[in-house]
This record gives C-alpha cells, structure tokens and sequence, in this order.
C-alpha cells in the first residue's frame, strides 16, 4: 500500500475484507497513518515507497499518491515485476501515460485503475437496462457531477492540500479530477469519443479550472454525450450530486432511477443486513450502507480475481483506459484553450 | 459610541446599488469617521471557500462600498487593510483568492492580511468565570480604525452568527475548534479584547437553512445592539441567544435602549424557518454513535471522510 491518505487508508480498510489480499507493507510520510496500518496488522512500514519495493512477498502494488507521483511510482513498481492498481487518473498528461504503458508492457505486469463510478450499483444497473435495448437508441447522453472537490470537509476539518491546486503538480482541475470519471464512463456506454466541444469555469480564480462542459460523440453509435463538472458546490456528507440520463429513441433512464431515494435508510436497512449475516456467521457487505462506497470495494476484489486468476481485467480500467481517457481530458484542455484564445 | 442600529434595503444589487446602500447605512448609523486616521483594519467574515451567494462569506462588493466610504470621506491617504484568520479547514490565501478578494485588493490597491501570520499578543481573560487566553494578531489592536463586515446568517452551535461571532474567526490560530467548548465565553472574550468601531453587516444573501435573498445593510456602532437586530430579523429572541446576554452581562454591548433607523420586514422572519440545532446536532451524534457501534459489531469498513 503506497499512500496512506484518504483513498490508500480506504483501501486498507477494505482490503481486510479480501481473502486473497494481505497487506503485508505500507509506505507513507505520515507516522500517524504509518500507526494506523501497523493497527491492521501491516507488518513492513516505511516512509519512502522505494524501500517498500524491496519486500520480496510482494505480488502487487496500490498506488493512492497525489497525481504528480503516479508516474514514477507506477515505473518503479512495473520494473520490480509487480502488478499495479492506481488511483485515478492515470497521470497527468499522454505524455507520462506513454511512459507507463511502456513499462507495463516491457515488464509484462498488470495495472489497473481506480475508475470506481464503473462499480456504483446504480451505474451498473443502468447499464444493464441499456444494453437491453429499451431505451432504444440513445441520442444523448447527459452526464454531470458537482461537488466541493478537494474543498470537501471532511467531519474532522483539514486544509486542503496544496498540490491540488497547482497545476503542474495535480495535472488540471475538475476536468481531470471528475470530468476523468465522466469521460470514461462515456466511453465505456458508447465506444471511440472525439471531442466536439469543450469549455472551462473559472470561477474561483485558480490556477486550474472549477467547472467544465466538454461534448463528445461516440464514433461506433453516434450518441452524443454532455459532460457537465464543477468544483464549486457547497455540499456535505453524504450528498453526491451526480448521474447519468441517457435520452433514447424509445424512452429515456436515469440512474436516479436505480438510486435510494433515503440514504439514511438506504444505511439503515444494509447495516441491519449486515448485523444479521456476522451474527449467522456468513460474510457481510463492506460499505453497503454508505451506497457508493463499496465500489471501492468491489474494484479492489475485482483486481485481486484477476490478479489471482490471470484473467483479462474485463471491466477493470486498464492502462489503455485511462491512457484514452487522459487523451480526451488534454484534447479537452487544448479545444477550450483556443476557444478561448 | 452612537447606540443607533440602521437598516437599509436595496432592491438593486448591481455594485453601484450596493455602494449607495451601504453608503446610506453607514451614514444612517450615525457613526462619523475619526479624523487623522493612518490606518483601517476591515475584518470580513470568510468560511471555508464559499463564497458570497451561498451566504456564507462576505460580499466583497460591500467591502468595496466601505473602502470608498473611507476614501470618500478621509481622502487616499489612509492604509486599508482587509483581514480575515486562517480557520481550521480553511486557508485564507486560497479563499482571498477564491471569494473575490484578491481582485478586489488589486482593484482598490488595499493590502489583504491573514491574522495568523502576524505577530500575536496572547492575553489572559476570565468570562463567566472560566479562565483562558486568546491570541490576537498585533495590527488588528493597533489599527487606527477596525471595521467589521459580517455576514447575516444562522448558525449551528450559536443559532445566529454575525458582528460578535465574526470577530471569534480573528482569534490568530488556525485551529479555533478547541474553542468549541467553551464558544459563548470566548466569543464575548475576543469581543471584550477586540473593540471594532463600526460593523456593517452584509444580508444581501443571508443564510438561513438555505440562502435567502434579502438585499440588507446594516451598520452601528453597538455590535451587540446590531446582532440583536439581526436575530431579530432572522426571527430569533435575542434574550435566548447565550453570548447575547453574556456579552451584555460583560459590558459588550447593549441589547435594549437604542434606536433602529429603518423597518424590519415583519415577514422576514418565515424566511429563516429555524431549524433546532440542539435536535439537530444530537441527530449527528446519535448517528455517529451508531455508525460506532455497527462497525464495533460488524468490523466494516468506516470512510476516512468520517473519521473524528
């Protein structure tokens, strides 16, 4: 476990829950989250990732550092033959993606990536409605998600971290922050994207953009999808404004459809599952109560299937994923820069 | 120190109608301007990065009206400085920059402060008899003029939040949730060390559950005199506002006894439907403790994002 933040404690968290997962080593500056990890049993703690590499029980690799760190953590842990899970994005730009795809593909090892709107239960059921055809052919594609970004509070309050908004460090601003989610599920509906249009927000005068249009069309359907992101509303925990409407020719779908309409009692009624299956004795639903959170969950479990099995990743984001979804977020970039100019 | 308390409304919320209202409510108040000033401090009222139509945070637009108020009245000469401390999930660089302040700053060539970053005088006070110290920035006790530019708004621990409660926020430490205990004393403790002159009061956008459009300025002199109107307008009984009465216990200010220039809109009250905060933040708890005991009886996985 490389990175101890928020995703990479997540991550921990969720990997007890795994059979053929044992976290064996964890590296991160904090000496508090070093604490944390040697709590659940992590027995190899360092501060510097790179010692991290030479523990010889390793089989694989979860990456949650700040964007500007992907690139060469991700490189050094390919050239120790080691099997990959990242936080998204990928990197910053093509340019780093190519670095790692080279890697990758030279050391044989495999790399997926943390794309977890893919696992949201009311994405995966859209999609299965979808791909029955009853909505009929879909001509537009709304997708949208607005939230505080990295000025989210958490219950107990912390700064946000400077990396976030410099650009050369985080790589972009919403765009590639949720935009990336958005993107890829784009292209994971409706296949081959190319930008038609692209715009960004400024709002709160930084350095990197608060809120972004971009307009694509998929080459193989011809749908066309409206991604719409910002950074810029106040929202507290556990509101999540986002969601999919896909407009077709018959009828159209939302996943509000499939969403709990109370996630209070949506908690509620899955804690109480729970309690019932750990006093049966039978395995309980990690995060079920939280509603989106266990698709960190499930695309942990996923990996470690295919890592084990030596499957394709199937639905899992690969490498080439995210390479193409970076490839539109800098085409999105450059369209809304000469736009602009 | 004029005990008069002004409201002004505006329809019109373009820069120059809120210029000519706070003009008018500044001047409504009574307050005059000190001749031979060198130096003004304008604590606004900054939370977390969001911004002005939330209702949270002070319209840099009135901060505007106020810095030509000064200028009109005491000429170009005079250093104005707008100051605002760093809060525990907040960095004032990031929200000067975020909230219009910055611009505003260059604009008006007027320097921005962050009061944590300046030298501290840490003083010792008692208030309803428990004993502690606050930090204080220097510039702000040696500021020829300080003015406080509040927001109108409701809040969760103290019901309502706007002149005595800003001036908790220019406590010189980033980390004023170890406050939270004992709120009321230390409010009216930095309000006893801290003595602005003026405070004008933005309720363009108040904020109750939600915001609510108002189009209000309000000044004085009396910063208790001035809140206790603003709860009055959010339709609050100022007697049941706990720092309200200790403030005036302490000698803040006063709660009865002046005079309010201007019309509270009797209905202005239903837009701010209260919501009780006490239920409220004991449905948190309840909820926390839950989560707790589920994940003592389960081991499930807690979010980071919950973690206290």
């Amino acid at each position: 476990m490389i990175g101890l933040g928020h995703m990479g404690l997540l991550h921990l968290r969720n990997a007890r829950f795994i059979e053929d997962i044992r976290v064996v080593a964890a590296a991160d500056k904090s000496k508090k989250a070093l604490n944390e990890a040697k709590g659940y049993g992590v027995k190899n703690l360092f501060e510097d990732y790179r010692e991290l590499l030479e523990v010889t029980e390793l089989d694989a690799v979860f990456i949650a550092l700040p964007n500007f760190l992907h690139e060469k953590s991700i490189i050094d842990a390919a050239e120790k033959g080691l099997h990959i899970f990242v936080e998204k994005p990928l990197a910053r730009n093509t340019s780093e993606c190519e670095n790692i795809k080279r890697a990758v593909q030279r050391n044989n090892v495999k790399l997926a990536i943390g794309h977890n709107y893919r696992y949201f239960d009311h994405v995966q059921k859209l999609k299965t409605e979808f791909h029955k055809g009853t909505i009929g052919d879909v001509e537009i594609a709304n997708l949208e998600h607005f939230v505080n970004g990295p000025f989210a509070h958490p219950l107990e309050p912390v700064p946000v971290h400077d990396w976030w908004l410099n650009p050369d460090l985080s790589g972009g601003g919403v765009l590639l922050d949720q935009g990336y989610h958005l993107i890829d599920l784009f292209r994971w509906f409706f296949p081959e994207p190319e930008i038609l249009y692209a715009r960004l927000g400024y709002r709160y005068s930084l350095d990197l953009e608060d809120s972004a249009i971009v307009m694509l069309k998929s080459k193989r359907t011809s749908t066309i999808g409206i991604i719409s992101v910002g950074w810029f509303q106040k929202m507290v925990f556990p509101q999540f404004n986002f969601r999919i409407n896909l407009h077709g020719t018959a009828r159209f779908l939302s996943t509000d459809h499939f969403a709990p309409k109370n996630l209070y009692l949506h908690a509620a009624r899955k804690a109480l599952k729970n309690i019932v299956a750990k006093i049966v004795g039978k395995k309980i639903s990690p995060l079920a109560y939280t509603y989106y959170y266990p698709s960190y969950f499930k695309e942990l479990q996923n990996f470690s299937q295919r890592i084990n099995s030596g499957d394709d990743m199937f639905d899992l984001a690969t490498v080439d994923d995210g390479f193409e979804t970076i490839r539109i977020v800098e085409d999105s970039y450059s369209f809304a820069d000469e736009t602009r100019s | 120190m004029s005990s008069t308390v002004s409201i002004v409304h505006t329809e019109d919320l373009s820069e120059e109608g809120l210029r000519n209202a706070t003009f008018d409510a500044i001047d409504k108040s009574g307050f005059k301007l000190p001749n031979g000033i060198d130096s003004a401090m304008l604590k606004v009222n900054l939370r977390y990065y969001w911004d002005s139509s939330t209702g949270e945070t002070t319209d840099p637009r009135i901060v505007s009206a106020i810095i030509d108020y000064i200028r009109h009245h005491n000429g170009d000469g005079i250093d104005i400085v707008v100051a605002e401390a760093d809060a525990s999930a907040m960095r004032t660089k990031y929200a000067f920059r975020m909230l219009g302040y910055d611009k505003l700053a260059q604009r008006k060539r007027v320097k921005l402060l962050n009061l944590c970053e300046c030298e501290k005088v840490e003083t010792e006070l008692v208030v309803n008899r428990r004993k502690f110290s606050l930090p204080v920035a220097e510039p702000m006790l040696n500021s020829d003029l300080l003015i406080n530019v509040p927001k109108l708004r409701t809040h969760r621990l103290t019901n309502v939040s706007c002149c005595l409660k800003n001036m908790f926020g220019a406590i010189a430490v980033p980390r004023k949730i170890v406050y939270h205990s004992h709120l009321n004393e230390v409010i009216v403790g930095i309000n006893k060390l801290i003595k602005p002159n003026l405070a004008v009061i933005d309720g363009i956008i108040a904020l109750g559950k939600n915001p609510v459009k108002m189009g209000l300025v309000l000044a004085s002199e009396d910063q208790l005199a001035a809140d206790v109107v603003a709860a009055k307008i959010m339709g609050y009984n100022a007697r049941r506002i706990k720092h309200f009465t200790l403030a005036e216990r302490e000698g803040v200010g006063r709660m009865k006894d002046f005079e309010i220039v201007g019309a509270i809109n009797p209905e202005s009250a239903k837009l701010f439907p209260h919501e009780n905060y006490f239920v409220y933040n004991l449905l948190w708890d309840i909820k926390l403790a839950l989560l707790g005991l589920y994940i003592k009886i389960t081991n499930d996985t807690r979010p980071p994002v919950l973690d206290r």
